[in-house]
């Protein structure tokens, strides 16, 4: 077994919902209901559902921008809860998001330099300037973008180009787990697939692990070593990411692969 | 056959700065016919949708040769004329549910607007009316949707609405602006069915703008590919799919992450970007990303656009075997 990075214990996420008259109980809805998971090294863990399924209120238990109702996140094998500080920064540099939407994850006020100069000025204890510099140079080419974009502002990108810089930006702290929350569901599917590429080599490369939430089957059968198929909050199937996809045992995942691919004949009718 | 219902010729868009954005596109749609135009952003689709609705913004040109909506010239017409023209025969479907309806104002009092203002009937009627096409578009309690605000409706419903609103003066055509993108994927599918469901019920020709190619083949009866403001290809939906002429069409093709594929192979991609500037020119716009472009794609080149399967591409199907 893999060294694991990321562990989620019986995560239970509760939201508070608005009360209609203020006498009436407090009312709440369970956007996840005990869910388990374990991301081992430069292992990919796709995570599939409807909106509304629980799968981004997930990741962000598991990156740390939310805290668990009831349940556990362990990095190392330490718990969230009990870190202290100099354990606490080091999981927020090795965790990594990067967003369905480029261009509202960046400050429009900010260039692309500044914008990938933030987080290492922040976690990286090696920042200066001149080194920052260096690395985002070292960078950019490995997202296929030119040097002179440091220059920019987010608006003068387009939106392939703004995610290459996301990716970046969650790259330069050398993270050992990136979130990708649906982030290649707003571009098009020639962009998608250099994205898509881009992570796998870099994968490849650095041994990343990767929490990668979509509702795209196709995209998650490409990237996924294993899936979690999600649906009111709960996990109705997992497992290894070929068997899911092409021997699903429940009936809502053959429906979701249905529908989200919108039928290659061939394939819907073996399911 | 029956005249068609759009018949759009050399349409060509450029800003005030003389950048050309869409580049002589010509298509038609018959009557009855489902006709689906696909490309990247920035290939200039939702332009030529724009274009023919008469909603492109002030400072962008407009020129075409021809422009005709049910036999009807819509370049002779003074804007008032062409309102009441497009507005009557044609339904839009937009991509952004939000931003289609008025948030302040009840589903009730919005969707009827242009019934009453094509002189149909009265409100009341409207309303009438309305109630029954969200219940036909698959809503099952059309009361309490038409008292709702549009931000107590979920994206889904959200677009019903938006259907049943195009649907209230019975259009000739609907142009959908990739109306599902919004969308997760399995209310994605329900929509998409209900679309094709009332094209047949209602025998509307649909112009469907998507980037799923997937969905087009399976309900288009046409397909025109779109990159840089041009048409690079057109064809019949199965034609397209058997035996694409143009590159970017056959790559449009194999970028999409299959099930049946293997994961650690690649995805096939296309490298660079959609050109921006200098669309105007009749060389091949998309020699730059083409691995199989020549020298003589560079020359300015002429394609006639009689062929029931067009393609602006040199290299015709025979030649692509290299």
């Amino acid at each position: 077994m893999k060294e694991i990075i990321l562990e989620g214990k019986q995560i239970v996420k509760d939201f508070a919902l608005k009360k209609e008259v203020f006498w009436e109980k407090k009312k709440t809805l369970r956007a996840v209901a005990g869910v388990d998971v374990q991301l081992g090294r430069g292992q990919t863990i796709g995570i599939v559902g409807e909106s509304g399924s629980g799968k981004s209120t997930l990741g962000e238990i598991l990156g740390g921008l939310q805290n668990p109702t009831q349940g556990c996140v362990l990095y190392r094998g330490v718990d969230l809860r009990q870190m202290d500080r100099r354990q606490r920064r080091q999981y927020r540099r090795n965790i990594q998001f990067i967003f369905q939407n480029p261009k509202e994850s960046m400050n429009p006020y900010f260039t692309i330099e500044k914008i990938l100069t933030e987080p290492m000025k922040l976690l990286d204890e090696q920042f200066t300037p001149a080194y920052a510099r260096q690395k985002i140079l070292d960078i950019l080419p490995q997202v296929g973008m030119e040097p002179d974009c440091i220059r920019k502002y987010p608006h003068e990108l387009s939106g392939g180009q703004c995610q290459r810089i996301a990716i970046a930006r969650a790259l330069l702290l050398n993270p050992e787990v990136i979130v990708c929350d649906e982030c290649v569901s707003a571009l098009d599917v020639s962009v998608q697939a250099q994205i898509l590429n881009l992570l796998k080599s870099l994968q490849r490369r650095y041994g990343t692990s990767y929490l990668f939430i979509s509702h795209d089957m196709g995209v998650i059968h490409y990237m996924s070593d294993y899936v979690l198929v999600m649906v009111g909050g709960q996990v109705i199937e997992q497992g290894d990411g070929v068997q899911v996809m092409r021997h699903p045992s429940q009936a809502y995942t053959a429906r979701l692969i249905r529908s989200s691919l919108f039928a290659e004949d061939s394939l819907c009718a073996a399911l | 056959m029956s005249a068609p219902v759009l018949q759009l010729q050399g349409c060509t868009v450029t800003d005030a700065r003389d950048n050309v954005l869409i580049h002589d596109v010509s298509l038609s749609v018959g009557a009855h016919e489902c006709v689906g135009i696909i490309g990247e952003s920035g290939s200039g689709k939702t332009m030529t949708a724009r274009a023919i609705l008469g909603l492109l913004s002030k400072d962008l040109k407009l020129s075409a040769r021809q422009m005709s909506l049910c036999s009807q010239d819509l370049l002779t017409m003074n804007e008032k004329q062409k309102r009441a023209v497009i507005g009557q025969e044609i339904g839009f479907v937009p991509q952004n549910t939000v931003a289609y309806l008025h948030p302040l104002i009840r589903i009730r009092n919005q969707i009827a607007d242009g019934f009453v203002q094509a002189g149909r009937g009265t409100r009341q009627q409207g309303q009438a009316k309305a109630e029954q096409l969200l219940a036909s578009v698959g809503i099952r309690d059309p009361k309490r949707v038409m008292n709702s605000y549009p931000g107590q409706l979920s994206g889904g419903m959200r677009q019903r609405v938006n259907i049943a609103m195009a649907l209230m003066c019975d259009p000739q055509l609907i142009i959908a602006d990739e109306p599902t993108t919004a969308l997760d994927c399995i209310v994605q599918q329900q929509v998409t069915e209900l679309f094709f469901q009332l094209h047949q019920q209602r025998n509307t020709a649909i112009l469907m703008i998507s980037h799923n190619l997937t969905m087009l083949k399976k309900y288009c009866d046409r397909i025109i590919v779109m990159y840089a403001g041009q048409i690079v290809e057109a064809a019949s939906a199965q034609e397209i799919f058997d035996h694409p002429h143009h590159p970017y069409t056959r790559a449009l093709i194999s970028v999409i992450p299959r099930l049946d594929q293997d994961p650690n192979v690649p995805l096939t991609e296309i490298p660079g970007y959609v050109p921006e500037k200098n669309r105007g020119r009749t060389s091949c716009l998309f020699a730059d990303r083409c691995a199989h472009c020549q020298p003589q794609c560079r020359q300015p080149l002429q394609f006639s656009d009689a062929l029931p399967h067009f393609s602006r591409c040199i290299l015709q199907e025979g030649g692509m075997a290299g």
